[in-house]
């Protein structure tokens, strides 16, 4: 990947591609159309997304070929790193599924959210918004092959598949590094990505990545204190009425757990996202105590449902195990 | 001579500057392109407000008939759909309803002095359409409210939505002295449509009575 953004700087794509627009459109050529469309006295609109159409299809056809020219130059600079040129192929076969989430269960939030003290309501995911069903048209289907920034990775590797075997070099590897520390390194980067979230008050978002990873390593003490801590923040921003300062609207950009996700978040009343903080945290405190974040969102949970008694036994708690850490408790 | 020449060489010099500014002068798509706002307005149901609509004149396509484009966004603002369609260019869009399972959009065609009700579904296709020729004693109410649409009010007048059922359209009728009203139901299940007058069907019938014959399972 690296080697291949290497390769649009050195081949000067961005500035090329900027060049040729503007070209285009100072052209006489395009000016006469122009004048013509704006001399029209009906159909002017539908003339121009006409002609705007062409001029995508002609830019992103350039982008594609950027693309493979790219491509090319990546094995080039790859090959002198000492690291196997094959993954680049291995790389474009995963670019295909880039953009689908690591972890992409289909959140049971009813299954998730029901205590027997504190019952999972229905009422809480009920969605009566306005919302197409979207279905894309005709047109935009026989488009999307030439509105592609990208050509398509089979394709690529097609492309690359010789010069990479012409070029492979035997004593190349796939790890220059350590590869437990790489793996390491990957699931230390699913944690910073939510810690990330909830530093940038992308607090919904958090919860969601935070529930999916949850999913997946259930008895993750740090995954469970962020989740508590998500609804605390959640709790302390719908208080002060600035809920929508940290979580999404739902909307027809998110995919359907995410909104699922985001209703519930909007359907719930202050006390509500205390308790479901309180009862989600308390049945792990018996198991998750060693966690020094765990403990602290456990705290903040009893503090906002009322539950002072329990919350100073909890603070003493902190007190004594976490003598240096980083939550200050009264 | 040379006095002759020298007054008509402002002139010169104004020209060639004005032939080179107009040469530097390029146009671009988005000063070509015109879209001209029509109407917007709350999409309701259940006087909840669920979304939003703008109207807009898009294109013309001959001396009757215009493009229209008719943008949807939710109640967050998050664009849903764009339905274009061509119409005549006397058209205003004047409410809109959201029954659950479709939406109704009321029109009113001056040209034809006519209410034109259009009920898309969920995916955005146009279900069917009810049309109402108006009479004498409403077109000048419609007549009024198309060139006074008052973009601050969230309350629909005229139409109101069925859950799952389709729309009832309650239409002021003024005779003289006396007032009245129709009450037109639109299916959105079926192609199904009845009106109710209160002096053509006699005073002895209740509005509510029939609202409630509608709401009642059968």
């Amino acid at each position: 990947v690296l080697c291949h953004e290497l390769a649009h700087y050195y081949l000067n794509h961005s500035n090329n591609s900027i060049d040729k627009y503007v070209t285009t459109v100072y052209s006489d050529e395009f000016q006469k159309q122009i004048k013509n469309i704006k001399k029209s006295e009906y159909g002017v609109n539908s003339q121009l997304e006409k002609l705007t159409r062409n001029l995508l299809f002609k830019n992103r056809r350039h982008s594609r070929e950027f693309e493979q020219s790219a491509d090319s130059m990546a094995v080039e600079l790859m090959k002198n790193t000492g690291y196997d040129i094959k993954e680049s192929l291995t790389c474009l076969a995963l670019l295909d599924s880039v953009d689908k989430d690591k972890y992409h269960p289909q959140l049971n939030l009813e299954k998730i959210f029901n205590f027997s003290a504190f019952p999972f309501k229905k009422s809480w995911l009920e969605d009566d918004d306005l919302r197409f069903i979207g279905e894309k048209d005709e047109i935009s289907k026989q488009d999307e092959d030439s509105l592609k920034t990208h050509p398509e990775c089979s394709l690529r590797i097609a492309r690359l598949e010789k010069k990479v075997t012409d070029n492979y070099k035997t004593d190349s590897r796939k790890n220059l590094v350590s590869e437990v520390e790489f793996n390491n390194l990957r699931t230390a980067f699913d944690y910073q990505i939510i810690d990330y979230a909830i530093q940038s008050n992308q607090v919904a978002r958090a919860l969601f990545l935070a529930l999916e990873m949850l999913d997946e390593h259930p008895g993750d003490a740090k995954l469970q204190g962020m989740v508590g801590k998500c609804f605390n923040e959640i709790y302390k921003n719908q208080k002060s009425h600035t809920l929508s300062t940290i979580v999404d609207l739902p909307g027809p950009g998110f995919n359907q757990s995410y909104n699922a996700l985001l209703r519930l978040i909007q359907n719930l009343r202050l006390s509500e996202v205390a308790a479901l903080s309180y009862y989600f945290l308390k049945q792990h405190e018996t198991i998750s105590i060693n966690n020094e974040d765990f403990v602290a969102a456990l705290i903040t949970s009893k503090e906002h449902l009322g539950k002072e008694q329990e919350r100073q036994q909890w603070v003493d708690f902190y007190q004594q195990k976490f003598p240096k850490g980083n939550h200050q408790f009264k | 001579m040379r006095k002759k020449f020298k007054g008509l060489l402002p002139a010169i010099l104004l020209f060639i500057g004005l032939q080179s500014v107009k040469a530097q002068e390029k146009l671009s798509i988005d000063k070509v392109y015109k879209m001209s706002l029509r109407n917007a307005g709350t999409i309701i149901t259940d006087e909840q407000v669920k979304g939003y609509y703008y109207f807009f004149m898009s294109d013309k396509i001959d001396r009757k008939t215009n493009e229209y484009t008719l943008q949807l966004v939710d109640a967050n603002l998050n664009k849903l759909k764009d339905i274009k369609f061509q119409d005549s260019k006397k058209i205003a869009l004047l409410e809109s309803s959201f029954n659950g399972t479709s939406i109704v959009f009321m029109f009113y065609d001056d040209d034809q002095n006519m209410l034109d009700y259009r009920l898309y579904n969920l995916e955005g296709k146009q279900i069917s359409t009810y049309s109402k020729i108006l009479d004498k004693r409403s077109e000048q109410y419609f007549r009024t409210i198309a060139s006074q649409q008052d973009d601050e009010d969230s309350e629909n007048q005229n139409v109101f939505d069925i859950k799952n059922k389709g729309f009832l359209s309650v239409i002021a009728l003024r005779e003289n002295k006396k007032y009245t009203y129709d009450v037109n139901f639109y299916s959105s299940d079926k192609k199904r449509t009845w009106t109710y007058n209160p002096i053509e069907n006699g005073n002895s019938h209740q509005l509510t009575t029939l609202v409630l014959m509608i709401l009642l399972p059968s």
